[in-house]
């Protein structure tokens, strides 16, 4: 076996070698890295450059790529994916590189860092679309689209996901209960194909490619454009609701959702003592028939009734004061930041994608983001989060969940397969995410392990999907969703990609 | 993540940065050239991993203090930022710049200043407006009927420009500068580079920016009408953050002007304080980047705090652009 290509001179003297021999072991590199630089393509290869890209936000999986390409645009991709294919070296695809369990993590080969195609090519104000390359973070996209006071549909609650990452996995926002995951909003891609094809694709047009492309991980294409539905801007106004049970809590959300009544709605706990489900929307009107028609069937507390409920549970269990405080801390810290005088204007927030990435950075972000999830029907919803609870109280003293509905679009359907969106969701799908609050406390690897490990075994009992799909869980794919899905995918993927090299190891 | 939580005093290092990319998007310098390598968590991660980072890249930046103002580590970007330029290799276009700037040190060392009193409000204009003595005069007119002020001999710009060019500073020059100003009350800084070091050196100082002190002014501000674009001067904007984004949301909810501010409320830097010369063309451009910070935005004249950006901006925009001294 010839030395490890990644870090050959890791131990002095002693040359490492890759235990895995079915493993990529740097054949051809050299051949592969001359051929691109004689079309022009740079090939960055220093330590420091490679070391940029060595995680992604989870933080547990490690791996260094050989080389470090910067996509430029869709002819460059094109080459490197060519000659991948040629020399048979894996290409790994990253946008923002928020996925955490590896998923954008190249051990070894190429990285091709997207975010270098950047640019917003057009915005259509006659047919609400913009125009866009894939690798812009969903945060430029909404910079530029608020100077034409418009902003796009849905994305991930979190500042520096690109759009092309997005696409590839579904992504959720806190209206994705009435707008359908950011990946709905897709109208037609570009995309490079594993050779080397330039396919622009749409429902209507190269239908297959594009149905295997969105929510797809990056198997059957990189995302170099996508054309994307906008809609006016709007600032939004929040109401909170407060709960002791987060089966109350799902029920009210569910049934909120269901009569699409909030323009945008999830529930976030502190562990499962405070459930806060927020709702909010987007004008007056809306507004104004929740609390004339729906309000009152809420099962939720306001503040003062909460807070004299949570009083009287802590006089009984003086015990968990310690647990009180935390809240109280908590409530302190992170509910200034919900609401930013300088992100408010007239009791409205005006830049809710910004106020509430930057309250996940500050409240639960961590050097190991450890955010499993169970993705589920309706029906399932409450008790996958139930189980999910009691696996994070076992875990954690101090945790959080985050529950979002997902809308579903019937003509959307065949884009769903193999996903995140679980076979057996109608109408609706539901995520929770379960998330340990880590702060200062230095958990171990294994032990963070051992419990996304503890939630996805949910999943496999309860026949559920999952938002975090591939890279180091993807063993759960096949148990989750079962042999025959994952068997034709596995044979289309083996068509379009014949070296299986883009994004090789993320789901087969 | 947080804002930094006032100036960032916070003594974290590269290390502990964990790659969240916001500095990333953020950074002009990134925007212009869409390549992780010129920006900090670019320089951080590549400091992890044992890199070297090329002086083209580290002079890409035209420390605008963006990036400072957004890490959830509360990394003090910029400090590193700097520490990075006196550490690198230079280019010989850099190493006679930095030849120059010694001469300089020295000759403003040896030079004799006038010593402000010390229970005064001290004004340490900069370069640009003592060269232009009518707006220089205004201002402290317009400051001297809030303070009791008076003008510093020696504002420190040849300090400054050693920053910027990553000279390393001789402890006695640094000492002449700051002996004089130890005891002010309070100091009123044009340069943003130097506020953001002036905090450092003199934590118990009160230090604010012209521009922060000017738009105080009753006079001043009522003359900001909505239909203008106002662009805030972003290192000194940066390195007190959260004051100065309270400062001028107030003043957006008075006077309903635009300001150069993103979604963030960062502030978007025209790039025109940066020394240019120690960068080339390519790295930065400087006219693309206030292209950018106008585009699409509806207004009928500019308000500047920089005379650096009104030198620009004047180019660059059909419509008129103002000092903000001249708007009494
Ligand atoms: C703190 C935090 C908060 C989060 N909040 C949310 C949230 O609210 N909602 C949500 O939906 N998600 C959330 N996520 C998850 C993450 O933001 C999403 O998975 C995100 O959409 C990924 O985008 P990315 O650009 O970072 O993709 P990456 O992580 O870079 O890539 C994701 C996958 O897509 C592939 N890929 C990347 N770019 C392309 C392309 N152009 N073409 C084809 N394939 C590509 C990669 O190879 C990888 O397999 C969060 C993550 C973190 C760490
Ligand atoms: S100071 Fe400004 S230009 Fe420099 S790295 Fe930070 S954000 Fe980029
Ligand atoms: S913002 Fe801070 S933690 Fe995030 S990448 Fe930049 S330096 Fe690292």
């Amino acid at each position: 076996m010839p030395p490890c290509p990644v870090a050959p001179d890791a131990l002095q003297g002693i040359p490492r070698q890759q235990t895995n021999p079915a493993r990529w072991q740097g054949e051809n590199w050299n051949e592969f890295v001359s051929t691109l630089q004689a079309d022009n393509i740079d090939v960055i290869e220093d330590r420091g450059t490679r070391g940029i890209y060595s995680t992604d936000a989870g933080g547990l999986a490690y791996g260094m790529p050989n080389g470090v390409i910067i996509a430029r645009d869709a002819q460059q991709i094109s080459t490197l994916l060519r000659n991948a294919q040629r020399y048979h070296i894996p290409v790994t695809v990253r946008g923002g590189g928020l996925t955490t369990e590896g998923e954008s993590v190249a051990f070894g080969g190429v990285l091709l860092d997207m975010t270098g195609m950047s640019r917003v090519l057009h915005i259509d104000k006659d047919t609400l679309t913009v125009r866009t390359e894939a690798g812009i973070f969903w945060h430029s996209l909404a910079e530029e689209l608020r100077r034409h006071n418009f902003d796009y549909l849905s994305a991930p609650l979190n500042l520096t996901s690109s759009v092309g990452g997005t696409l590839g996995v579904g992504g959720i926002d806190v209206n994705s209960a009435k707008l359908g995951c950011s990946a709905d909003q897709a109208l037609c891609l570009q995309v490079v194909t594993p050779t080397g094809d330039i396919i622009e694709c749409s429902d209507e047009q190269n239908a297959e490619l594009f149905q295997r492309v969105i929510l797809g991980y990056g198997q059957f294409g990189i995302i170099t454009e996508a054309t994307l539905k906008i809609r006016p801007f709007t600032p939004m106004r929040m109401h909170y609701f407060y709960y002791r049970s987060l089966r109350s809590a799902i029920n009210d959300l569910i049934l909120l959702d269901q009569n699409g009544v909030p323009d945008y709605s999830g529930i976030l706990t502190m562990m499962d003592k405070a459930v806060t489900l927020l709702i909010a929307f987007d004008s007056a009107e809306r507004e104004k028939t929740f609390f004339e028609q729906w309000h009152k069937q809420l099962h939720g507390y306001g503040e003062l009734g909460f807070g004299i409920r949570l009083a009287s549970y802590y006089a009984l269990h003086p015990w968990r004061l310690n647990e009180l405080f935390f809240l109280l801390r908590r409530k302190h810290t992170l509910f200034p930041d919900l609401q930013p005088a300088q992100h408010m204007r007239n009791g409205e927030i005006i830049d809710r994608t910004v106020v509430f990435s930057r309250a996940v950075w500050k409240h639960w972000g961590h050097k190991n983001m450890v955010i499993p999830d169970l993705a589920t029907s309706v029906d399932k919803f409450i008790d996958a989060v139930e189980k999910g609870n009691a696996v994070c109280k076992h875990y954690f003293p101090r945790y959080t969940l985050y529950c979002v509905g997902i809308k579903l679009r019937a003509e959307h359907k065949a884009h769903y397969e193999l996903s995140s969106i679980p076979h057996d969701a109608k109408d609706f799908s539901y995520g929770c995410e379960f998330e340990p609050i880590l702060e200062e406390n230095n958990y171990s690897r294994d032990y963070l392990q051992s419990f996304k490990n503890a939630i996805y075994d949910i999943g496999v009992d309860m026949d559920t999907s999952y938002y975090r799909f591939g890279g180091m869980m993807k063993a759960y794919i096949r148990r989750a969703l079962g042999d025959e899905v994952v068997e034709k995918h596995l044979a289309l993927k083996r068509i379009a990609d014949p070296a299986m090299i883009l994004n090789r190891n993320v789901i087969f | 993540m947080s804002y930094s939580d006032n100036i960032n005093n916070s003594n974290k290092n590269f290390n502990y940065c964990h790659g969240c990319g916001l500095c990333t998007l953020v950074c002009p310098a990134w925007q212009q050239q869409k390549d992780v390598r010129v920006s900090p968590q670019g320089h951080a991660k590549a400091l992890q991993y044992g890199g070297k980072i090329k002086a083209e890249a580290l002079f890409s930046c035209i420390l605008c203090g963006a990036c400072s103002a957004i890490c959830p580590e509360n990394i003090d970007l910029t400090t590193m930022l700097l520490d990075l330029r006196q550490q690198s290799e230079k280019t010989p276009a850099q190493q006679t710049i930095e030849n120059d700037l010694l001469q300089l040190i020295k000759l403003k060392h040896e030079q004799k200043f006038s010593q402000p009193p010390i229970n005064k409000t001290v004004f340490l204009p900069g370069p640009e407006l003592r060269s232009n003595q009518s707006y220089l005069s205004h201002i402290m007119q317009l400051l001297n009927n809030r303070y009791d002020i008076a003008i510093a001999g020696d504002d420190g710009y040849d300090i400054s420009m050693a920053l910027e060019a990553g000279v390393e500073i001789p402890a006695h020059r640094l000492d002449s500068f700051l002996q004089p100003i130890r005891f002010s009350i309070k100091l009123i800084v044009s340069d943003g580079l130097l506020i953001q070091k002036l905090h450092h050196w003199l934590p118990y100082t009160k230090i604010n920016s012209t521009g922060y002190e000017l738009s105080q002014l009753p006079q001043i501000r009522e003359h900001i009408k909505d239909s203008d674009f106002y662009v805030i001067e972003s290192r000194a904007y940066h390195c007190n953050f959260e004051k100065n984004v309270s400062h001028y949301d107030k003043l957006q909810r008075e006077q309903f002007c635009q300001f150069n501010l993103d979604l963030n409320r960062l502030a978007i830097p025209t790039g025109a304080v940066s020394n240019e010369k120690l960068r080339t063309a390519e790295c930065f451009n400087t006219t693309k980047q206030a292209e950018w910070m106008l585009s699409n935005k509806q207004f009928a004249r500019i308000i500047v705090e920089d005379m650096k950006d009104l030198a620009l901006l004047s180019k660059i925009s059909d419509k008129p652009v103002l000092h903000l001294a001249e708007l009494n």
